[in-house]
This record gives structure tokens, C-alpha cells and sequence, in this order.
């Protein structure tokens, strides 16, 4: 089978590890292999693709109508059923986690004195209507038999919110993070979508990604890229072989 | 001519002019205004179902109405509403009775600790005096609590801040805890909780307990904001079920006549407290039952939008004369139109699921 890793701005970085994989290693997929970003991820905030009959074809309305997104990937063919699609934006919270918002709102438990308090079911709806149109694009492909997977996006970097966060929002931020990732496993369970976690050694005691890591306020660099991409190839043999069986 | 104080009353005192001989959409002074209301006024709402209405239409119309518990502006816009946010002044769902909502101004200020705490129902915990502001409940009794005192909190500076509070009264009706009066704004066991006779106990409340409720919200409220001012109105809407043992028809008549009157009461008695006929508009003879729809118990865009337009006729003067004053009872008559109001108000009204048990 094919494989595809698409998605959003972490979907670069695997694409230049592809360069460092070995042979071997590329030949745990029976097919051609391919990565390309879709898009920045806050193009997935609005509706970002429809489907035509059998093909799922990306627009964005309101930023380039009727455009290829990025890297002229235009579509998916949905009645492809020699293809895998993994995919990056299900777990991106940078965008969430930079909104001001937390500076006075936050989960019961981090609210404290100073900001509005709202419940877990209400956090919930929130990181579900974030992902709203991401969630979409994987129940399309599962509706079409299309094999897909979720690919978990790097832990937060510490700097990454410091236009609203003091040093004592620590905590929040990576509440915030984390909560936002497990709704996401458990929609993705739901769904049935085989998720790949980020590797436990990049992320540091508190939940941030490990400087060593990271290649700017909240990309992975090409030492995160080449360990997440091989356990995607991992993750991608398991399906292809199954498939083949 | 015989001279008798009935001799220099202006039309608007007699039956045949004021109603008989004039179109509903010209009760021009059926609201003469006591107090002013501008744009500028902080207005805080609450009450039954028909407040929702009247909040939203204050929005509309781009008053200052007081949101102190507000939605996170992340949540989707379309659940606010399933959340209980936005819906009144504060997430405290329907406030039904006067008595709910002294005990709410009580448990606000620190003055009263109800016996219960929360219904626990399937491992999901509900508070039983706003059971459906979690339609899936709170994750643990800590959330809830920790959710609740902040509302309250949010409750004390809606009183503290607020220059008119508008109530809209709703029933006499409740459902309380034998064990310290505590006032449920559902039966237990209709959204949450569990129906039981020993614990729970019905009340229909009287004149002299509504009126003493009502008088012991303001004195709290003045008592940190001399300044507040209350608008009182009672809610047109029918009771969907009566738990005494009358028809509901008598119940209901009972209901509203009660409010009716301690809204009246007050009225005459503080000069800071103003009543606006929302139910008399709705329900008078000469509307012929038009406001109200097939159920004869919900509320027509129509008739919401007759009621606005008298409110606003007083407060907003310049926006109302921009309105064909016809416009009201044409629609009607049509039983289309005004859909605006209806789908800009999705109202969320606890007391309708007892309608569901109707056979």
C-alpha cells in the first residue's frame, strides 16, 4: 500500500526525515511513500475540504477558494483503497493553548481566585469544536473504508504561550495540553483511528518538549522527526499487513 | 352633569376605549414607565422561561445586559444555550419561584447552606438547584462544588453591580427538601435525581410567602446596592403540570393571580420597584388567544414581540419608531413572520419536561 503523511506544519518535519530512514526500513510499506503539509493548522479551524462523489477535495473558502492547499495535494481519492493516510493536526494545540482566553478562563481546577471556572464537559465541547472539521476529516475517511491514521503532534514548548502566561501558569498550560490530547484519543477511539504517540523521551518532567527536541517555539526538529516517522512506518505496516492478510 | 371622580378619567381608564375600541398594537400606555432604563443601564435578568426573551431582546437591541458568568469564548457558539450560559444574568438556570430565588440571593452572600449538595445519578453528579446547566452532569461532587461556588460568587457581583434586576415570575409551584425547605427548581427525579416522598415535599405558595420572599431578595440586594432597582413582570406562560390536586387550568389561575398581585404590591409600595404587563398583554381578552400557540401554553413569536415592542416603546423609543406598530397582530393573523425572534431564541426551559409525562 501507499502511504501519505499529510496534515499540518508538524507534517514537514517527517517529511525530511524520510531522507534518513534506511531501506529497510522504507520497505515496511509495500508502497510509494510520500509527505506533504496540507495546510497551517488554524486553516483547519474553518471547513477545509468537501467530498465530490469519491473524492475528498480540499478548499478553503475563505483563504484560496477552490486552491490546492499546499505541496498541490488537492484531494484524496476515496474509493483508493491502496493508500494509507496519516495524518498531523489532530493533536496540534498550539493555536489553543495561545489564545488569551486562558488568562481569564481556565478548567475548575486551575482557575483559582482570578479567572472564570468552567467543568470538564465544558472543556470538552471546547477542544471538540476546535477539532471539529480535523475530527470530520478522519470519520470521511472512515466512512469511505479509507485506512487512516492520527499522528500525535509534539508536546508544547514552554515558550509557546508567553504572550498570556506567567511562570505560574505552568500547570494550566500543560493541563490545557494534555486534556486536549486525551479527548482527542478517546474521539479517536470512538472512531476506531489508530493513534501514534509522541515518543516519551522527548517530552521533559513537566510535560514540555525537551529542548533538544524542538526546532523553534513548538516544531519538533529533525531528532523528533526521524524517531516519529519510524514509529508512523510502524504503525502504517501493522494496517498494510493486516490489509494483505 | 353630575360631578364623580369617573368624569375626567382619560380613555385609557375605561374598558370600551382603551381595549374594546382599540387595537391591541395601540396599548400605548399600558407601561408607563417609573424609572428610566437607557442603554447605559447595567441590567441583570432572571426568572422563568419567558426572561430568556426578554435578555435576548435587550442584546438585540444592544442594552447593557449584565452577563457575570459568561461563556468561555471558545465554546461553540451553538452550545451555549445546552450549557445554561447566556440564557439570564448569571448560569443559574430557570428560577421559578420567588423563594428560589431568595435562597439563591442567600446561598450567594453566605447566608444559607442547603442540606443537600448534589444528586448523584449513574456516577455523574447534578446540582440539584440548576440540574440542567451540565446536561451530562459534573465528573465528581469536587467539580461541582468548586463550579458552584464560583457561580455564586459570579451571583454576588451580579446584585452588587447591577442597576435594574429584572424578575420574571413564574410559578408558585416547588418542590422542596423536607429537611431544610430548600427550594428545587424541578421535582427530583424529572432531569435529575431521584423522586422521594420522605425527603422531598411539594409546596404551593401563598400571597404572604411570596410577598415576603420577595421583599426579603430586595432588602439583601439594596442592602450592598442601594441603588438597584427591580423590574418585576410575571410570565404568561401556562403551568405545564399542576401537583396539586386541581385542574391545572385552576392551578394555574391561582399562580399568576398570586404573582400578579405581589408584583402589584410591590409596585405601589417602592418607588424603585416597576412592573411591565407581559402577562396582561398576552393574555388579555382582546388579544383572542392569538399570542399563544397550538399547545395554548407556548408563546408566539408574535405575542414576544408585542410584549417587547410595549417595553421598549417606553426604553427605546428611538428603535420603536422605526417599527410599523401593525406589524405585530399582521403577522399573526398570517401565523407566520417575526421568525427572527424564534430563531434568534431558542428558549431552554426545565419545567417543559414534565410535559413529556402527560398522557
Amino acid at each position: 500500500m501507499n502511504l501519505l503523511i499529510t496534515g499540518d506544519s508538524h507534517a514537514v518535519v517527517l517529511g525530511k526525515s524520510l531522507a534518513e530512514i534506511t531501506d529497510q526500513e522504507r520497505q515496511l510499506i509495500g508502497g510509494e511513500i510520500r509527505a506533504a503539509k496540507l495546510l497551517s493548522f488554524p486553516v483547519a479551524l474553518r471547513k477545509f475540504f468537501d467530498v465530490d462523489g469519491s473524492r475528498l477535495k480540499f478548499v478553503t473558502e475563505q483563504i484560496r477558494p477552490d486552491k490546492p492547499i499546499a505541496f498541490g495535494l488537492s484531494g484524496i481519492d476515496l474509493v483508493d483503497k491502496n493508500q494509507i493516510i496519516a495524518i498531523s493536526m489532530p493533536f496540534t494545540t498550539t493555536v489553543l493553548l495561545r489564545n488569551p482566553i486562558w488568562k481569564i478562563y481556565a478548567p475548575w481546577q486551575h482557575a483559582g481566585a482570578h479567572r472564570h471556572s468552567f467543568s470538564c464537559s465544558v472543556m470538552k465541547e471546547i477542544v471538540l469544536g476546535h477539532f471539529q472539521h480535523v475530527i470530520d476529516l478522519f470519520s470521511t475517511l472512515k466512512r469511505f473504508g479509507v485506512p487512516s491514521i492520527a499522528i500525535d503532534a509534539p508536546a508544547p514548548r514552554r515558550v509557546v504561550t508567553s504572550a498570556w502566561s506567567k511562570n505560574d501558569d505552568t500547570q494550566l498550560i500543560i493541563s490545557i495540553d494534555q486534556v486536549s490530547r486525551r479527548i482527542m484519543n478517546e474521539q479517536l477511539s470512538l472512531l476506531g483511528i489508530p493513534v501514534v504517540p509522541t515518543p516519551k523521551q522527548t517530552i521533559d518532567d513537566h510535560g514540555f518538549l525537551r529542548d533538544e527536541f524542538a526546532a523553534d517555539a513548538h516544531h519538533g526538529n529533525q531528532f523528533y522527526g526521524a524517531l516519529m516517522l519510524r514509529k508512523v512506518l510502524k504503525e502504517a505496516s501493522t494496517i498494510d499487513s493486516g490489509k494483505v492478510s | 352633569m353630575a360631578s364623580h371622580p369617573y368624569v375626567n378619567l382619560p380613555p385609557k381608564n375605561f374598558w370600551r376605549t382603551a381595549i374594546a375600541e382599540t387595537h391591541p398594537s395601540r396599548w400605548f400606555e399600558l407601561y408607563p414607565k417609573k424609572f428610566e432604563i437607557s442603554k447605559t443601564t447595567l441590567i441583570a435578568a432572571a426568572g422563568s422561561c419567558f426572561a430568556q426573551y426578554i435578555g435576548a431582546e435587550l442584546k438585540r437591541r444592544k442594552f447593557r445586559f449584565g452577563d457575570f458568568e459568561p461563556a468561555p469564548r471558545l465554546l461553540p457558539a451553538e452550545k451555549n444555550h445546552e450549557y445554561g450560559y447566556g440564557l439570564f444574568s448569571a448560569r443559574f438556570g430557570n428560577v421559578y419561584t420567588a423563594r428560589q430565588l431568595l435562597q439563591l440571593l442567600n446561598r450567594a452572600f453566605g447566608e444559607y447552606y442547603p442540606a443537600i449538595q448534589a444528586w448523584e445519578t449513574e456516577g455523574r453528579f447534578y446540582d440539584p438547584f440548576r440540574p440542567s446547566i451540565e446536561p451530562h452532569g459534573f465528573s465528581s461532587l469536587e467539580e461541582l462544588l468548586a463550579v458552584r461556588s464560583y457561580h455564586l460568587n459570579r451571583v454576588r457581583r451580579m446584585i452588587e453591580r447591577s442597576e435594574v434586576f429584572i424578575f420574571t415570575l413564574g410559578l408558585t409551584e416547588a418542590w422542596t427538601n423536607r429537611q431544610d425547605g430548600a427550594v428545587f427548581p424541578m421535582c427530583p427525579g424529572t432531569i435529575a435525581g431521584e423522586f422521594d416522598p420522605k425527603l422531598h415535599e411539594f409546596v404551593n405558595f401563598t400571597y404572604s410567602q411570596v410577598i415576603e420572599d420577595l421583599k426579603a431578595v430586595i432588602s439583601i440586594a439594596r442592602g450592598c446596592n442601594p441603588a438597584i432597582k427591580f423590574l418585576f413582570t410575571v410570565s404568561p406562560v401556562p403551568l405545564v403540570a399542576t401537583a396539586t390536586d386541581q385542574h391545572v387550568l385552576v392551578a394555574t389561575t391561582y399562580s399568576k393571580s398570586v404573582l400578579r398581585a405581589v408584583a402589584g404590591e410591590l409596585y405601589s409600595e417602592f418607588d424603585y420597584v416597576d412592573y411591565f404587563p407581559s402577562y396582561e398583554i398576552v393574555t388579555a381578552p382582546a388579544s383572542r388567544g392569538a399570542f399563544y400557540k397550538k399547545d395554548m401554553r407556548s408563546i408566539t413569536p408574535a405575542g414576544v414581540k408585542a410584549v417587547m415592542s410595549r417595553f421598549f416603546a417606553e426604553h427605546d423609543v428611538d428603535s420603536m419608531s422605526s417599527e410599523d406598530p401593525h406589524f405585530v397582530l399582521a403577522a399573526s393573523a398570517r401565523g407566520k413572520g417575526i421568525d427572527d425572534i424564534e430563531a434568534a431564541t431558542m428558549l431552554v426551559c426545565d419545567e417543559e419536561k414534565l410535559d413529556v409525562i402527560a398522557r
